[in-house]
Formats: C-alpha cells, sequence, structure tokens
C-alpha cells in the first residue's frame, strides 16, 4: 500500500515536473524573442473605408525582466522591414520601395527601451522608436510579463501591445500617403523564451 | 498618388522659367557682353529646376538621408557648381585672347575643370548608395571591397563615356540636339522607374528633362552660331542631363525596382544620336538632323516604356482588379 501510494506521490511530481510549472518569474531574467509564438502585425485605412492588414514575419529581440525593480527591465525589438507581408506580392514589393519603407536604405525598424517602470498587469514602456531612418520617443503599455510558464527546459513568458504611429512623423514622404492612410496600428504579440536553470 | 496635371503645370513651368532666363539674357545682352552667356546658362538651369521642384513639393532636406535626397542635396548642386564653373572660364576664354596671358591663364583654368568632372564620374554613384544596405557591412546584400570596386568603375566608365561621347558629338554638329536626346532619356527614366513602383523617383526626373530639354531649344533657336560657337554653350547642359540621367537611373536601379537592362538601355539610349554621323546621314541638317536623332533615340526608349507599362499593368492588376459577379437564374 505504501508502495502504492509512494509511486502515486512520484508520478504525480514527475508529471508536474513535466506538464508545468506556473510560478512567477525571478529577477534581472534574460529573454530572446520567439518568432515562432510571437508575431508582429499592422493594419492601416485604405481610402478611409476599410482596413488593410499586414505583419512582419522577421523580427528579433529581446528582453530582460527584472521583478524587483521593474525600471531595470528593458526592451529591444529590431524588425527586418522587407519581411513586411500583406498577402499581396505586388503590394509588399510596392512597400519596400521608397516610397515607403525604402528597405535599400533602411533595412530595419528597431525599438530600445529608455525607462520602464510598473503598472497594473505590465508595464508601462518608454524608448526610441527608429523606422525609416527616424528615432522618436514613444511610450506605450506593455501587458503582461507576470506570469512564466516552463515546458520542456524552456522558460516563457508573453507580453502583447498596440500602438499607434503616424508615417509621416518617421519621414514617410506625405505626397506618397496616397490612399494608405497616414496612421498606423502596429500590433504586438510576443512571447520571449530562456533556458531553465539547471 | 500620381497627378497627370501637376506633373504637366511643373514640367511646363520648369521648362518656361529655364527658356525666359536664357531668351532674356539674348536680348538684353549686347553683343560685346554675349561671351557671358556659357556663363548664363547654369543658372537658368537652376531657376527652371528649383521652380519644378518646388511645384512637386519635393523637400530640401539637410543632411540628406536618402538616395533622392542626395541626389537633389549633393550630386545635382555639385554638376551645377562644376558646370557652372567650366562656363565662367569658357566666358573668360572667349573674352580674352588666348595669345595673351590672362587668355592662357583662362584655357588652362578650362582644362582643369576636366578633373572636377572625373571626379564627379567616380563620386556620383558612392553618394548615390551611401549608408545603403549595398554598403553596409553585416548586411547580407552588402558587397565585398571587390565587388565595391567593381561597381564604382563600372560606373565611373558609363558616365564617362556616355559624357565624352555626347560632348564630343555636340562639337561637330546640331549639339541642341544632343542636349533634347538627354532630355528624352531622362523623361523615358522617369516614367519607367515610375511605372516599376518608384513614384518619386520617377517624378525627380521632370524638371529635369524639361529644363535640359528647354535649355537646348532656347539656345539653339536664339543664339545665332556664328555669334557664339554654339558648342560653348550646350556642354553644361550635355553635363547635367548626363549626370542627371546616371543619378535617376542608379536610384530607380538600386532602389527601386528598375531591371539592370532597362537602365543600361536608357542610359546608353542618347548614343544612338551618334549612328546620323554616318556618311549617309551626314547630308542631314537642321530640323531634319534634329528629328532623326530624336527617332532613332526614341526606339530603344519606346521599347522599355512598351515593356515596362506591360508589366505594370500585369502587376497591378490585382490590386486594382474588379470582381465580376455573373447573375444566375433562381
Amino acid at each position: 500500500m505504501r508502495h502504492v501510494f509512494t509511486a502515486g506521490l512520484l508520478s504525480l511530481i514527475v508529471t508536474a515536473a513535466i506538464f508545468g510549472d506556473v510560478r512567477e518569474a525571478s529577477a534581472a531574467d534574460e529573454y530572446t524573442y520567439d518568432l515562432v509564438h510571437s508575431s508582429v502585425s499592422f493594419k492601416a485605412r485604405h481610402l478611409d473605408i476599410s482596413w488593410i492588414h499586414g505583419r512582419f514575419n522577421e523580427v528579433d529581440g529581446k528582453f530582460s525582466l527584472d521583478r524587483e525593480d521593474a525600471t531595470k527591465s528593458t526592451f529591444q525589438l529590431t524588425i527586418k522591414a522587407e519581411s513586411v507581408d500583406t498577402a499581396n506580392a505586388a503590394r509588399d514589393e510596392h512597400l519596400r520601395q521608397p516610397d515607403y519603407f525604402d528597405t535599400k536604405q533602411f533595412p530595419t525598424i528597431e525599438f530600445k527601451s529608455t525607462k520602464v517602470k510598473a503598472i497594473e498587469g505590465g508595464f508601462e514602456v518608454t524608448g526610441d522608436f527608429t523606422m525609416h531612418g527616424k528615432t522618436k520617443q514613444i511610450t506605450f503599455p506593455l501587458m503582461g510579463g507576470s506570469k512564466e510558464v516552463e515546458t520542456r527546459g524552456v522558460k516563457r513568458v508573453g507580453f502583447s501591445t498596440e500602438l499607434k504611429l503616424k508615417r509621416s512623423d518617421f519621414g514617410f514622404d506625405k505626397n506618397a500617403i496616397g490612399p494608405i492612410g497616414d496612421e498606423a496600428i502596429i500590433i504586438i504579440d510576443c512571447e520571449g523564451m530562456r533556458k531553465s536553470d539547471a | 498618388m500620381p497627378d497627370p496635371l501637376a506633373f504637366a503645370r511643373a514640367l511646363a513651368a520648369a521648362a518656361a522659367v529655364s527658356a525666359a532666363v536664357l531668351v532674356a539674357c539674348r536680348f538684353l545682352l549686347s553683343r560685346s557682353a554675349s561671351t557671358a552667356i556659357p556663363a548664363l546658362t547654369i543658372p537658368a538651369v537652376l531657376a527652371g529646376l528649383v521652380v519644378g521642384y518646388r511645384m512637386l513639393q519635393f523637400p530640401w532636406i539637410w543632411p540628406p538621408t536618402n538616395a533622392l535626397n542626395r541626389f537633389l542635396m549633393i550630386v545635382l548642386p555639385t554638376v551645377l557648381s562644376v558646370e557652372w564653373l567650366a562656363g565662367i572660364t569658357t566666358s573668360a576664354g572667349l573674352r580674352h585672347h588666348s595669345d595673351s596671358d590672362s587668355g592662357r591663364k583662362w584655357v588652362f583654368a578650362g582644362k582643369q575643370i576636366g578633373w572636377l568632372r572625373l571626379g564627379l564620374c567616380l563620386l556620383a554613384g558612392r553618394i548615390l548608395l551611401h549608408d545603403s544596405v549595398y554598403l553596409r557591412r553585416g548586411n547580407p546584400e552588402a558587397w565585398t571591397s571587390l565587388q565595391s570596386w567593381i561597381q564604382w568603375s563600372g560606373f565611373a566608365v558609363l558616365l564617362l563615356v556616355l559624357w565624352s561621347r555626347l560632348r564630343h558629338l555636340a562639337l561637330r554638329r546640331a549639339p541642341g540636339s544632343v542636349g533634347a536626346s538627354l532630355a528624352l532619356a531622362i523623361l523615358c527614366g522617369g516614367m519607367t522607374t515610375m511605372m516599376t513602383g518608384y513614384l518619386r523617383g520617377g517624378t525627380a526626373a521632370l524638371p529635369l528633362a524639361a529644363t535640359v530639354a528647354a535649355t537646348s531649344l532656347a539656345l539653339t533657336l536664339w543664339y545665332e552660331p556664328d555669334w557664339l560657337p554654339q558648342s560653348s554653350l550646350h556642354a553644361g547642359i550635355i553635363g547635367i542631363g548626363a549626370v542627371g540621367l546616371f543619378s535617376l537611373l542608379c536610384i530607380g536601379r538600386y532602389f527601386g525596382q528598375l531591371t539592370s537592362l532597362q537602365a543600361v538601355v536608357i542610359f546608353l539610349s542618347p548614343l544612338m544620336c551618334w549612328i546620323t554621323e554616318h556618311p549617309r546621314l551626314s547630308v542631314l541638317t537642321g530640323w531634319k538632323l534634329w528629328t532623326v536623332r530624336l527617332l532613332l533615340v526614341a526606339i530603344p526608349l519606346g521599347a522599355v516604356l512598351f515593356d515596362a507599362k506591360r508589366e505594370f499593368d500585369e502587376r497591378m492588376a490585382p490590386l486594382v482588379a474588379v470582381v465580376e459577379y455573373s447573375s444566375r437564374s433562381a
């Protein structure tokens, strides 16, 4: 009887270890951006009657979370502008040209945080956003980050945010704004991962 | 979105201003002061360019952030300055007797301008491609050192060949038609760049084409050949046209979607004018010579435009497709 009980308890412990260990993330943890489980997408008005949706398929980044002092957390993201994808090859080629993203001159869109503070449900992040050769400081709420899930030796934490940007603020030619609206809404849902401690 | 009316207005204004400056000089300057004309062709071109680019709302951005800005703020002002210097030395050389000390000084100064032109040929491509993916270390598209040297050398050779052959042709006869053929090539380059998807890059060609054409025509119509050597008047315009054509095609090729074949055909098309130097065609003069030269240049340009239009229609059709619904009877 005792053997059965011990075996059952051990099974439970092993199962819990394999299939999930939900707990608070520790301070100053470094995460890398998980492209497979993340997305950076956007939408912009077309002729002011509908929305054009798109995404960037090649994104890289890293962030560090300091639970004890949120101000020491950092966030960094690099998007390859050429990976723009609006499900239409002709439009994607057009967007890569100098009238829009000018990917041969400005191959990346980058964000680097300069200030982070804790808010309810996440963080308020301030940083330098560089697109089309222009850098502007932006501030946005980044929700998530409180739960860290461990699966198969990898610890994961997730964030999401939505921000509005005007293309004309970043050096896009006002005369080339055209039928696509100046303002774009960018939606970022990302997971960061780090290896479990041995 | 492209506004053909705005383009036409800017083209007309740029051409009108350039021509007006030259025509005014023609009638305001006395015969003795006419040697100043070579130095005045460049300000005429500049006036037309400023008006044309302002009408098309091209901003003056400093420091320049992209290739088109670098063309408008660095390359174009440089070639205007070099050709203006050339015009000044030519004017001074015409004023002073070539046997006098000052005459020899000006002739010597004029020869140094050749070095400036050579420098421009060597550096124009490098300036336009500055800080692009082709020159950024670590970028997958970055050129190796050997590739860079091959590119810069190729650019310099192409530009030198076009520039020198066209100047040589202008020295032989009908220099105005050489400028006009350059203007046609610039216009075609602009339209092709627009149709490959780079609207602003193509639009930048319009004022340049207009001013080159207008000044070439004005100098031909209002300046009698025996009054001043015609070739001395057109040299500056040919330089501006050649460097402008090279720059706009470089921008369209390396930043837009212009193919290498399109760029090379458009760039070399003005050399078709040399066909009229064949002995059988050497009898052509005046407007007949102009017409034949422009028709010859228009042949390859027309082929490029036709192909670009066909591709534009194929590529853009899905974006502007109208879905047809067939009605079905109940």
